[in-house]
């Protein structure tokens, strides 16, 4: 071709320009190279993004009801009549077919199961009859993070099993992502030791997020059978993120046999975020003797604690709980807290609203408000 | 001193240059990373587990809105989100503003004791519905503060959750906006003090029910420039930025805050002529001098659609309030410029917006009157002059073409593949047509702020969602 004849030309006709005059005809060049490619790139993007279209359409145009009709079926079919029924095309097989047909496989399944009219043997089938399993496994071992962190949330929603040999790389992983992702996977679907990592302070940088996914992984667990003491689980951990989440979740199992250790917790705990969470598990778990507890710390506490406290009574119930709730509406001069306690006190049952009725009698204007609409809201959410 | 300044000008597009080339790669970086990182499996837990979502206000200020107020009200109310609530404040209308949102919602007035966080006008009553199916709805009806932020205060005392969003009720949100922007705070380790997401031009789309129905670009050319504009803001400057923790503002069209953070803060200031880029800055300031390490994020995906200006003269009004705005903000936070003690914030990010925001008007414009001088007087050398043009000319063209193709990664909004075409076609006019509109018009907002002169603010012809051919002005006057 004849680019150097063009190069040399534009060098010949700026030589003996300033620097500056040099650097800018680079620059044009440079900036004209990127729009074109840009445009290019433009044009490449809109094409795949119809094809990926054009072939999603097939995919579900050919299977969707073919899957429908075999997972929703009360016979259960085995291999090789589900290779008959779903007449699929091995030999056109393609990384995008694999893809698009867990999409499908799943969105049936989750339809199904929401109908209950699911029939487990046949989703089961349908995944070995279409490889997707071996697809995904196989892509658990490629060397693109992004990648395999997405085949190991796929693995994981197909919930079809897992040799954890196959992620032992990925658990002590420097990405963060990806070892955590493959960590919640090891807890949801392994076999010998599922809580291995949830004993071990489950991993360093532990966010909200990585809370609603183990949420989800132990619900599942809790589904198919017990769950063991969860506070077993943080005697060895620092990070008061993955405490408080624990805590939580003794209070979301009710694991009421740990009530008493919660209550020895809250004495020793520093960190207030954790010493919230311990009051609102007491009060989930509705353990009575924290209350002669909780009222002894109240007064030394700061005010997100004193709020914990606050809605904990509430749920704890009993006649100590509600005097306590009524001595300290009176004493209390912050509004907020003021609006909290009431809320409280509403919570005792007609106990509860006849104190509160007592109160709006004895207040003044404004704080005849609060009560009238601490008694107003639960209209609203009727 | 011509020769200094035409060397001035060539400096300064070419560190505008490197400024965006770097913020282009952050961009890139950033959001594909964003794309795999939150991907629809995420969104689905929260989905599937209710009660772990954190819930979300959403605030809306309203003054005279009756064209638009019940399908943005619907449309607010439909956001696939498990745990929100939406706060009408009603700014003191003069319109059926209220009584349509009476009508329509069912609403009545509740006893509510009204908590004053941060500083607002009085508020004269808390409206809820008796009907159940709306009971995420509550109205604040206020005397009018004549600012937005004066009504966001009102709506942020009201705020039962730790999050809040910042919109306007002409703003219409995609259905799973409130997912998508609440995924960066739930998977951060350090506090999330606001979150900023994509806006484009809702002129153009189909809209049913308070809902886009097919989205377009605009037809007129105004609203089209400002979409290409946008997305570059949002999509390569903010994007980029979002990687160093050093956004410079969370517009205040649509954006996720901590409420705590917000209300520490005191709230949005009323006299601010740019009451988000101030809140930003503010936020980011009180972690500083607390020692709270902190995160504000950007979400490149497209969740608020909103009115662009529909001619000259909106236009004209929209950015000559951004540039009094500016100017006003630059001289109320002056003393956190180069201050070591403020970080990022001190050294990057009130530097970039001083040099690259607040001074490029000025330097334009300078250097169209000297362009014109040298051209009057014969001292243009025209062999190197194209090149230079040419040289400023591909700068803003190149940013907008990659800005385009990275919306486009991230999702075919619009149908056809040619309105995206559109996009780089008018955008390769833009600094011929539009841009030099915006520098006049941000000159003149200086010049406005410093000569005191009484002026008046956001005016809008409203259309309506539901495309009627009703027509309504709205005024938000703001004196000082």
């Amino acid at each position: 071709m004849y680019y150097d004849y063009y190069l040399y030309y534009l060098s010949s006709l700026y030589n003996g320009y300033p620097l500056i005059i040099r650097v800018t005809v680079v620059m044009v060049m440079l900036f004209a190279l990127i729009a074109f490619f840009g445009i290019c790139r433009l044009f490449f993007t809109g094409y795949k993004i119809n094809i990926a279209a054009r072939r999603k359409d097939s995919v579900i145009k050919e299977y969707r009801d073919k899957l429908h009709f075999i997972m929703n079926a009360e016979t259960n079919y085995d291999v090789h009549e589900l290779e008959e029924l779903l007449a699929y095309n091995f030999k056109t097989n393609k990384p995008w077919k694999f893809e698009l047909c867990t999409d499908l496989i799943l969105e049936v399944r989750d339809a199904l199961e929401a109908k209950k009219t699911l029939n487990l043997i046949n989703y089961k089938n349908c995944l070995e009859t279409l490889k997707l399993m071996t697809f995904w496994e196989k892509r658990l071992r490629t060397s693109e993070l992004m990648v395999r962190k997405n085949a190991l949330q796929t693995v994981g929603l197909l919930n079809n099993g897992l040799n954890t040999g196959l992620i032992s790389k990925s658990v002590f992983h420097k990405n963060k992502h990806l070892r955590k992702a493959a960590r919640n996977v090891h807890t949801d679907l392994d076999s010998y030791n599922p809580f291995r990592f949830m004993e071990d302070n489950f991993d360093e940088s532990f966010t909200k997020l990585d809370k609603i996914r183990l949420h989800a992984t132990l619900v599942k667990r809790y589904n198919e059978g017990r769950l063991p003491n969860l506070l077993r689980w943080i005697n060895s951990s620092k990070n008061s993120n993955y405490i408080s989440f624990i805590i939580q979740e003794v209070g979301f199992f009710g694991q009421y046999e740990a009530s008493p250790d919660l209550l020895a917790m809250l004495d020793k705990q520093e960190n207030k975020d954790v010493r919230i969470q311990l009051i609102h598990t007491l009060g989930t778990l509705a353990y009575g003797p924290a209350v002669e507890h909780l009222k002894q710390r109240y007064e030394l506490e700061s005010t997100p604690v004193r709020e914990a406290i606050v809605i904990s009574m509430g749920t704890m119930k009993g006649d100590d709980a509600l005097q306590f709730l009524l001595k300290t509406y009176e004493r209390t001069y912050d509004d907020s807290l003021k609006i909290m306690i009431a809320r409280s006190i509403k919570k005792h049952g007609s106990m509860g609203e006849e104190n509160l009725l007592m109160l709006q009698n004895k207040a003044n204007e404004s704080e005849k408000i609060i009560i009238r609409q601490v008694f107003a809201e639960q209209l609203i959410k009727a | 001193m011509i020769y200094f300044f035409t060397y001035l000008i060539y400096f300064y597009a070419s560190a505008l240059t490197v400024l965006y080339l770097t913020l282009i790669v952050l961009s890139y970086y950033n959001t594909s990373k964003y794309r795999y990182r939150y991907s629809k499996k995420e969104e689905d837990y929260l989905k599937k587990f209710p009660d772990e979502a954190p819930g979300i206000s959403i605030v809306a200020p309203a003054f005279n809105e009756e064209v638009i107020i019940v399908d943005s009200v619907h449309s607010l109310l439909n956001l696939d989100y498990p745990k929100f609530e939406v706060i009408i404040v009603n700014d003191g209308s003069k319109d059926e503003t209220l009584a349509l949102l009476i009508d329509s919602f069912e609403l009545e007035e509740v006893p509510y004791y009204y908590v004053y966080k941060v500083n607002c006008k009085p508020v004269k009553r808390i409206l809820r519905s008796k009907n159940p199916a709306y009971s995420q709805l509550v109205v604040v009806d206020k005397v009018n503060g004549y600012t937005k932020a004066d009504a966001m205060n009102a709506g942020v005392n009201v705020a039962q959750y730790h999050y809040f969003i910042n919109t306007d009720v002409d703003c219409i949100l995609a259905k799973d906006t409130l997912t998508k922007i609440i995924l960066p705070v739930l998977d951060s380790e350090q506090q999330v003090i606001a979150v900023g997401a994509t806006m484009r031009m809702v002129n153009g789309c189909t809209i049913e029910n308070g809902r886009i129905t097919r989205a377009k670009p605009p037809n007129a050319w105004i609203p089209l420039f400002q979409e290409t504009e946008y997305l570059r803001s949002y999509l390569v400057a903010k994007m980029g930025w979002s990687m160093l923790n050093a956004i410079p503002n969370v517009s205040g069209g649509f954006g996720l805050f901590d409420t705590s953070v917000v209300i520490s803060t005191g709230g949005f200031d009323s006299g601010s002529h740019a009451e988000d880029m101030d809140m930003t800055v503010r936020m980011v300031a009180y972690m500083r001098e607390n020692n709270k390490p902190y995160r504000i994020v950007q979400c490149p995906y497209t969740c608020c659609w909103t009115e662009g200006p529909p001619n000259l003269k909106v236009l004209n009004r929209q950015r000559t309030r951004w540039g009094r705005g500016l100017l006003q903000f630059m001289i109320d936070h002056r003393r956190l410029l180069f201050n070591k003690d403020y970080g990022r914030l001190g050294l990057l990010v009130m530097p970039y917006i001083l040099i690259f925001e607040f001074l490029a008007p000025i330097i334009e414009f300078t250097g169209l009157i000297v362009m014109g001088y040298l051209l009057f007087t014969h001292q243009i050398n025209f062999d190197t002059f194209w090149m230079m043009l040419l040289y400023a000319y591909l700068i803003g063209f190149t940013v907008s073409v990659i800005t385009v193709s990275c919306d486009l990664i991230l999702g075919k909004l619009y149908k056809n593949f040619s309105e995206y075409l559109k996009l780089v076609l008018f955008s390769a006019f833009e600094a011929i047509l539009y841009h030099p509109l915006i520098v006049i018009f941000t000159l003149r907002g200086y010049i406005q702020y410093l000569t005191r002169s009484d002026f008046k603010w956001g005016k809008m012809t409203r259309k309506g969602f539901s495309q009627t051919n009703q027509e309504n002005t709205v005024s938000h006057v703001e004196k000082i």
